[in-house]
């Protein structure tokens, strides 16, 4: 049975947070892009190591996330979430997902970093 | 000549600074929605709440607005702002925009706001 596009919201949110790379990045395709305060990544190679990056160097053990609002209209995704680490805290952060054929087509990103 | 999704995103932008209600809402295609942490808006009608809301709550005359990053890639667009008035500081906010057929047929919005 397809999942719903929330599913697949908070199925990517709880992979990130396993460290499950794979998990990650079956969720993507050849097509997918990521846009981030720092630009667009494109393809499955630039994702796999951005997610990566994330997972080894800012989804450390001492980081705390926390969803507070997932919802979805038609294949639209969103989530607000935030995080709190040793070394930086997240008050705010909200991801945006395109979802097409069960795959992350497009996920956009943006938040509020605190460096403690 | 088409517009490029950037100019529909600074259009967009300038007419909701100048409090130009109704060109704003025009930049929507009549089956838009918006998905912020507010709930999901669909259609002109509720769209052009938010457009007031804005104009009388948050980007009134005299705001100082800053676009801090703005990127395109396809029909996507997105945008981080901040701005500043007398009343209130938007503090960060990233908007994301599915763009069909020269229009926005979704926009997601997040937003940190404090009153002064």
């Amino acid at each position: 049975m397809a999942r719903t596009v929330e599913q697949i919201v908070e199925q990517h949110s709880a992979n990130l947070v396993a460290g499950n790379l794979e998990a990650v990045m079956a969720d993507f395709c050849e097509e997918s892009f990521m846009i981030t305060p720092q630009g667009i990544i494109k393809g499955l190679d630039a994702l796999r190591k951005h997610f990566d990056d994330t997972i080894k160097y800012v989804l450390t053990p001492d980081v705390k996330t926390e969803n507070i609002l997932v919802r979805s209209e038609g294949n639209i995704g969103y989530v607000i979430w935030k995080a709190d680490g040793d070394r930086f805290s997240i008050p705010f952060a909200t991801d945006t997902f395109v979802i097409e054929n069960d795959k992350i087509m497009v996920q956009t990103f943006g938040s509020v970093v605190n460096k403690k | 000549m088409e517009k490029t999704v950037e100019q529909i995103m600074l259009e967009h932008t300038e007419a909701c600074l100048k409090g130009n209600i109704e060109e704003a809402v025009s930049h929507y295609c009549e089956d838009a929605f918006v998905v912020s942490q507010n709930g999901v808006f669909r259609g002109r009608d509720e769209i052009r709440k938010i457009m007031v809301n804005m104009a009388e709550n948050v980007v009134t005359p005299g705001t100082k607005h800053e676009i801090l990053h703005i990127y395109s890639e396809g029909n996507i667009g997105y945008g981080e702002w901040r701005a500043e008035n007398d009343h209130i500081a938007v503090l960060y906010a990233v908007d994301t925009f599915v763009i069909r057929d020269g229009k926005i047929a979704v926009q997601t919005a997040g937003i940190v706001a404090k009153p002064k």
